[in-house]
Protein backbone atom coordinates (compact mmCIF):
# COMPACT_ATOMS: atom_id res chain seq x y z
CA UNK A 1 0.00 0.00 0.00
CA UNK A 2 1.23 3.34 -1.03
CA UNK A 3 1.81 6.40 1.37
CA UNK A 4 -1.51 8.21 0.60
CA UNK A 5 -3.36 5.51 0.89
CA UNK A 6 -2.04 4.56 4.15
CA UNK A 7 -2.61 8.37 5.56
CA UNK A 8 -6.11 8.37 4.28
CA UNK A 9 -6.55 5.22 6.89
CA UNK A 10 -4.76 6.99 9.13
CA UNK A 11 -7.13 10.29 8.57
CA UNK A 12 -9.60 7.71 9.02
CA UNK A 13 -8.74 6.43 12.81
CA UNK A 14 -6.70 3.40 11.53
CA UNK A 15 -4.26 3.05 13.99
CA UNK A 16 -2.62 -0.25 12.28
CA UNK A 17 -1.77 1.94 9.07
CA UNK A 18 -0.18 5.22 11.08
CA UNK A 19 2.16 2.15 12.73
CA UNK A 20 2.99 0.86 9.20
CA UNK A 21 3.98 4.49 8.29
CA UNK A 22 5.94 5.14 12.05
CA UNK A 23 7.70 1.80 10.89
CA UNK A 24 8.85 2.40 7.79
CA UNK A 25 10.09 6.34 8.12
CA UNK A 26 10.96 6.39 12.49
CA UNK A 27 14.62 5.21 11.24
CA UNK A 28 15.29 7.64 8.60
CA UNK A 29 13.85 10.97 10.26
CA UNK A 30 15.86 9.72 13.44
CA UNK A 31 18.98 9.41 11.54
CA UNK A 32 18.18 12.91 9.76
CA UNK A 33 17.61 14.68 13.13
CA UNK A 34 21.03 12.59 14.52
CA UNK A 35 23.25 14.34 11.64
CA UNK A 36 21.91 17.70 12.81
CA UNK A 37 21.87 16.98 16.16
CA UNK A 38 24.81 14.99 17.46
CA UNK A 39 22.76 14.17 20.10
CA UNK A 40 20.92 10.54 20.97
CA UNK A 41 18.12 12.02 22.83
CA UNK A 42 17.31 15.48 21.36
CA UNK A 43 17.19 13.44 18.23
CA UNK A 44 14.65 11.30 19.66
CA UNK A 45 12.69 13.95 20.75
CA UNK A 46 12.40 15.69 17.67
CA UNK A 47 11.41 12.46 15.99
CA UNK A 48 8.72 11.63 18.36
CA UNK A 49 7.89 15.28 17.97
CA UNK A 50 7.43 15.12 13.87
CA UNK A 51 5.61 12.22 13.99
CA UNK A 52 3.08 13.41 16.79
CA UNK A 53 2.89 16.33 14.76
CA UNK A 54 1.89 14.03 11.50
CA UNK A 55 -0.42 12.10 13.73
CA UNK A 56 -2.65 15.49 14.83
CA UNK A 57 -2.17 17.02 11.21
CA UNK A 58 -3.95 13.62 9.61
CA UNK A 59 -7.23 14.84 10.12
CA UNK A 60 -6.79 17.27 7.67
CA UNK A 61 -4.66 14.92 5.34
CA UNK A 62 -4.46 16.08 1.43
CA UNK A 63 -2.57 13.69 -0.63
CA UNK A 64 -0.84 16.64 -2.59
CA UNK A 65 2.89 16.42 -1.16
CA UNK A 66 4.91 12.99 -1.14
CA UNK A 67 4.60 12.30 2.94
CA UNK A 68 8.68 11.99 3.23
CA UNK A 69 8.95 15.34 1.80
CA UNK A 70 6.29 16.67 4.12
CA UNK A 71 8.28 14.53 7.45
CA UNK A 72 11.86 15.61 6.23
CA UNK A 73 10.85 19.22 6.05
CA UNK A 74 8.97 19.12 9.66
CA UNK A 75 12.16 17.24 10.54
CA UNK A 76 14.67 19.92 9.38
CA UNK A 77 12.70 22.95 10.95
CA UNK A 78 12.16 21.24 14.11
CA UNK A 79 16.14 20.50 14.29
CA UNK A 80 17.25 23.78 12.82
CA UNK A 81 15.25 25.57 15.61
CA UNK A 82 16.67 22.60 18.42
CA UNK A 83 20.49 24.11 17.81
CA UNK A 84 18.91 28.22 17.39
CA UNK A 85 17.80 27.24 20.75
CA UNK A 86 20.89 25.45 21.89
CA UNK A 87 22.94 28.47 20.72
CA UNK A 88 20.92 30.51 22.90
CA UNK A 89 21.69 28.56 26.04
CA UNK A 90 25.18 28.61 25.04
CA UNK A 91 24.61 24.40 25.59
CA UNK A 92 25.99 22.39 22.60
CA UNK A 93 29.59 23.21 22.54
CA UNK A 94 30.38 22.46 26.12
CA UNK A 95 28.53 19.03 25.72
CA UNK A 96 29.32 17.84 22.38
CA UNK A 97 33.30 18.63 23.31
CA UNK A 98 32.83 16.98 26.56
CA UNK A 99 30.82 13.62 25.21
CA UNK A 100 32.98 13.71 22.14
CA UNK A 101 36.44 13.90 24.57
CA UNK A 102 35.24 11.29 26.40
CA UNK A 103 34.42 9.06 23.59
CA UNK A 104 38.47 9.35 22.23
CA UNK A 105 39.76 9.58 25.68
CA UNK A 106 37.70 5.58 26.42
CA UNK A 107 38.92 4.95 22.91
CA UNK A 108 42.86 5.57 23.64
CA UNK A 109 43.02 4.15 27.27
CA UNK A 110 41.65 0.60 26.12
CA UNK A 111 43.63 -1.67 24.12
CA UNK A 112 42.25 -0.87 20.84
CA UNK A 113 43.64 -1.53 17.53
CA UNK A 114 44.61 1.84 16.57
CA UNK A 115 42.68 1.76 13.27
CA UNK A 116 39.65 1.81 15.11
CA UNK A 117 41.08 5.02 16.92
CA UNK A 118 41.71 6.84 14.03
CA UNK A 119 38.62 5.60 12.95
CA UNK A 120 36.35 7.21 15.31
CA UNK A 121 38.71 10.53 15.31
CA UNK A 122 38.00 10.84 11.13
CA UNK A 123 34.37 10.39 12.58
CA UNK A 124 34.58 13.28 14.68
CA UNK A 125 36.59 15.29 11.93
CA UNK A 126 34.51 14.56 9.79
CA UNK A 127 31.20 15.50 11.39
CA UNK A 128 32.69 18.70 12.67
CA UNK A 129 32.93 19.93 8.91
CA UNK A 130 30.10 19.04 8.25
CA UNK A 131 28.82 21.15 11.79
CA UNK A 132 30.27 23.77 10.34
CA UNK A 133 28.51 24.40 7.21
CA UNK A 134 26.02 26.96 7.18
CA UNK A 135 22.57 25.62 7.44
CA UNK A 136 20.85 25.50 4.44
CA UNK A 137 24.48 23.81 2.73
CA UNK A 138 24.05 21.16 6.02
CA UNK A 139 20.46 20.27 5.18
CA UNK A 140 21.30 19.65 1.06
CA UNK A 141 24.20 17.59 2.49
CA UNK A 142 22.72 15.49 4.49
CA UNK A 143 19.53 15.00 1.89
CA UNK A 144 21.46 13.77 -0.77
CA UNK A 145 24.19 12.06 0.89
CA UNK A 146 22.55 10.16 3.83
CA UNK A 147 18.92 10.52 3.00
CA UNK A 148 19.65 9.60 -1.04
CA UNK A 149 16.54 12.26 -1.87
CA UNK A 150 16.81 13.76 -5.85
CA UNK A 151 17.60 17.19 -6.27
CA UNK A 152 14.05 17.43 -7.03
CA UNK A 153 12.95 15.78 -3.67
CA UNK A 154 15.36 17.94 -1.91
CA UNK A 155 13.92 21.21 -3.67
CA UNK A 156 10.66 20.17 -2.35
CA UNK A 157 11.73 19.37 1.60
CA UNK A 158 13.67 22.94 1.50
CA UNK A 159 11.39 24.60 -0.92
CA UNK A 160 13.45 26.08 -3.78
CA UNK A 161 14.55 25.89 -6.88
CA UNK A 162 16.51 22.49 -8.25
CA UNK A 163 19.72 25.27 -9.37
CA UNK A 164 19.60 26.50 -5.69
CA UNK A 165 20.22 22.92 -4.68
CA UNK A 166 22.64 22.53 -7.20
CA UNK A 167 24.47 25.38 -6.18
CA UNK A 168 24.39 24.76 -2.37
CA UNK A 169 25.82 21.30 -2.86
CA UNK A 170 28.86 22.41 -4.96
CA UNK A 171 29.63 25.01 -2.73
CA UNK A 172 29.22 22.74 0.25
CA UNK A 173 31.46 19.88 -1.65
CA UNK A 174 34.45 22.71 -2.15
CA UNK A 175 34.10 23.64 1.72
CA UNK A 176 34.31 20.40 2.61
CA UNK A 177 37.42 19.55 0.52
CA UNK A 178 38.91 22.70 1.96
CA UNK A 179 38.34 21.46 5.45
CA UNK A 180 39.07 17.25 4.78
CA UNK A 181 41.65 17.00 2.00
CA UNK A 182 44.26 16.07 4.62
CA UNK A 183 42.22 12.60 5.50
CA UNK A 184 41.96 11.82 1.91
CA UNK A 185 45.80 12.33 0.86
CA UNK B 1 44.28 28.76 -23.09
CA UNK B 2 42.00 31.51 -21.95
CA UNK B 3 39.10 29.38 -23.69
CA UNK B 4 40.46 26.18 -22.00
CA UNK B 5 40.35 28.25 -18.52
CA UNK B 6 36.93 29.30 -19.17
CA UNK B 7 35.75 25.54 -20.51
CA UNK B 8 37.64 24.14 -17.36
CA UNK B 9 35.83 26.65 -14.83
CA UNK B 10 32.35 26.17 -16.13
CA UNK B 11 33.36 22.28 -16.06
CA UNK B 12 34.15 22.02 -12.80
CA UNK B 13 31.12 24.31 -11.54
CA UNK B 14 29.33 20.97 -12.83
CA UNK B 15 31.25 18.59 -11.22
CA UNK B 16 28.89 18.34 -8.40
CA UNK B 17 26.06 17.46 -10.46
CA UNK B 18 27.48 15.11 -12.26
CA UNK B 19 29.32 13.35 -8.95
CA UNK B 20 25.38 13.33 -8.12
CA UNK B 21 24.15 11.47 -10.99
CA UNK B 22 21.92 14.12 -11.97
CA UNK B 23 23.61 15.73 -15.06
CA UNK B 24 21.38 15.14 -18.02
CA UNK B 25 22.47 12.51 -20.84
CA UNK B 26 24.64 15.37 -22.68
CA UNK B 27 26.11 17.25 -19.46
CA UNK B 28 27.34 14.20 -18.87
CA UNK B 29 28.61 13.16 -22.29
CA UNK B 30 30.55 16.74 -22.39
CA UNK B 31 32.05 16.20 -18.80
CA UNK B 32 33.41 13.03 -19.99
CA UNK B 33 35.17 13.85 -22.85
CA UNK B 34 36.49 16.90 -21.13
CA UNK B 35 37.87 15.22 -17.88
CA UNK B 36 39.47 12.24 -20.43
CA UNK B 37 42.06 15.24 -21.52
CA UNK B 38 42.36 17.68 -18.75
CA UNK B 39 44.24 16.18 -15.73
CA UNK B 40 43.56 19.30 -13.32
CA UNK B 41 39.56 18.32 -14.15
CA UNK B 42 39.95 14.91 -13.69
CA UNK B 43 41.74 15.66 -10.57
CA UNK B 44 39.24 18.11 -9.20
CA UNK B 45 36.65 15.38 -9.83
CA UNK B 46 38.29 12.72 -8.39
CA UNK B 47 38.59 14.65 -5.31
CA UNK B 48 35.54 15.37 -4.85
CA UNK B 49 34.36 12.00 -5.15
CA UNK B 50 36.66 10.54 -2.92
CA UNK B 51 35.53 13.52 0.26
CA UNK B 52 31.66 12.60 -1.08
CA UNK B 53 32.79 8.95 0.06
CA UNK B 54 34.40 9.59 2.50
CA UNK B 55 31.52 11.60 4.45
CA UNK B 56 29.46 8.55 4.15
CA UNK B 57 31.10 6.97 7.24
CA UNK B 58 29.99 8.42 9.69
CA UNK B 59 28.11 6.29 11.96
CA UNK B 60 24.41 6.86 13.46
CA UNK B 61 23.48 5.37 16.35
CA UNK B 62 20.01 3.09 16.15
CA UNK B 63 17.00 4.86 17.15
CA UNK B 64 16.27 3.93 21.56
CA UNK B 65 13.92 0.55 21.68
CA UNK B 66 10.17 0.52 22.00
CA UNK B 67 10.11 4.06 20.29
CA UNK B 68 6.31 3.26 18.88
CA UNK B 69 5.12 2.60 22.36
CA UNK B 70 6.91 5.45 23.46
CA UNK B 71 4.97 7.62 20.47
CA UNK B 72 1.67 6.37 21.56
CA UNK B 73 2.32 7.55 25.38
CA UNK B 74 3.36 10.89 24.02
CA UNK B 75 -0.01 11.03 21.68
CA UNK B 76 -2.06 10.03 23.95
CA UNK B 77 -0.87 13.16 26.54
CA UNK B 78 -0.20 15.76 24.05
CA UNK B 79 -2.74 15.39 21.94
CA UNK B 80 -6.56 15.97 22.71
CA UNK B 81 -9.30 13.75 21.12
CA UNK B 82 -9.67 15.83 17.71
CA UNK B 83 -13.47 16.09 18.43
CA UNK B 84 -13.30 17.75 21.66
CA UNK B 85 -13.77 21.34 21.81
CA UNK B 86 -10.92 23.40 23.14
CA UNK B 87 -12.47 25.19 25.81
CA UNK B 88 -9.82 26.44 27.86
CA UNK B 89 -8.12 28.43 24.38
CA UNK B 90 -11.46 30.08 24.23
CA UNK B 91 -12.55 30.87 27.65
CA UNK B 92 -9.61 32.73 28.72
CA UNK B 93 -10.34 35.82 25.53
CA UNK B 94 -14.05 35.36 25.25
CA UNK B 95 -13.79 36.50 29.47
CA UNK B 96 -11.38 39.07 28.87
CA UNK B 97 -13.32 40.84 25.99
CA UNK B 98 -16.68 40.00 28.19
CA UNK B 99 -15.25 42.33 31.16
CA UNK B 100 -13.97 44.77 29.01
CA UNK B 101 -17.76 45.02 27.42
CA UNK B 102 -18.83 45.47 30.68
CA UNK B 103 -16.30 47.76 32.07
CA UNK B 104 -16.83 50.55 28.83
CA UNK B 105 -20.43 49.95 29.57
CA UNK B 106 -20.52 50.60 33.28
CA UNK B 107 -18.25 53.37 32.49
CA UNK B 108 -20.65 55.49 29.74
CA UNK B 109 -23.61 54.49 32.11
CA UNK B 110 -21.86 56.13 35.11
CA UNK B 111 -21.10 59.33 33.02
CA UNK B 112 -24.14 59.48 31.40
CA UNK B 113 -25.71 59.35 35.27
CA UNK B 114 -23.22 61.98 36.38
CA UNK B 115 -23.94 64.57 33.34
CA UNK B 116 -27.62 63.96 34.09
CA UNK B 117 -27.35 65.29 37.13
CA UNK B 118 -25.03 68.20 36.68
CA UNK B 119 -28.06 69.13 34.35
CA UNK B 120 -30.73 68.95 37.05
CA UNK B 121 -28.76 70.93 39.56
CA UNK B 122 -27.91 73.83 37.13
CA UNK B 123 -31.67 73.96 35.90
CA UNK B 124 -31.92 73.84 39.43
CA UNK B 125 -29.82 76.71 39.92
CA UNK B 126 -26.85 74.92 41.92
CA UNK B 127 -23.91 76.70 42.60
CA UNK B 128 -21.46 73.79 42.74
CA UNK B 129 -21.96 72.69 39.04
CA UNK B 130 -21.96 75.90 37.61
CA UNK B 131 -18.16 75.28 37.06
CA UNK B 132 -18.70 72.68 35.00
CA UNK B 133 -20.52 74.45 32.18
CA UNK B 134 -19.85 77.51 30.24
CA UNK B 135 -18.92 80.51 32.52
CA UNK B 136 -16.01 78.29 32.97
CA UNK B 137 -14.70 78.70 29.59
CA UNK B 138 -15.22 82.67 30.04
CA UNK B 139 -11.70 84.35 29.81
CA UNK B 140 -11.59 85.53 32.77
CA UNK B 141 -14.76 84.83 35.27
CA UNK B 142 -15.63 87.46 37.63
CA UNK B 143 -14.07 85.71 40.38
CA UNK B 144 -10.83 84.72 39.29
CA UNK B 145 -7.69 85.95 40.25
CA UNK B 146 -7.25 87.02 36.58
CA UNK B 147 -10.75 88.78 36.65
CA UNK B 148 -9.85 90.78 40.12
CA UNK B 149 -6.74 92.05 38.71
CA UNK B 150 -8.30 93.02 35.42
CA UNK B 151 -11.39 94.45 36.79
CA UNK B 152 -9.28 96.32 39.45
CA UNK B 153 -6.89 97.76 37.01
CA UNK B 154 -10.22 99.12 34.79
CA UNK B 155 -11.18 100.97 37.92
CA UNK B 156 -7.72 102.78 38.01
CA UNK B 157 -7.72 103.48 34.88
CA UNK B 158 -11.06 105.09 35.39
CA UNK B 159 -9.91 106.56 38.46
CA UNK B 160 -6.78 108.18 36.26
CA UNK B 161 -9.47 109.71 33.77
CA UNK B 162 -11.82 111.05 36.37
CA UNK B 163 -8.39 112.82 38.21
CA UNK B 164 -7.20 114.11 34.81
Amino acid sequence: MDDAALMVRVRDGDDVAFKMIVDKYYQPVYQLCYRYLSNQEDAEEITQDVFIRLYNAASSYEPRAKLYTFLYRIAVNLSLNRIRDRKLKRFISLETLKNNREGVMDMRMQAGPDKIIEQKENQEIIKKAIDSLPASQRTAVILKRYNELSYEEISEVMECSISAVESLLHRAKQKLKKKLNHLIK
Amino acid sequence: MEQRKVKCRKIKRRLSVFIDGEATPELEGKIRDHIKSCSMCRREMEELERIWNLIENVSVPEPLPHYYTRLRANIRSNVRPRWRFKWEEVLVPVTTVAVMAFGIFLGTLLLKNHDQLALESLSNGSEELTYLYLDTFDDFPDASLVGIYFNNGEQENNKEAYIQ
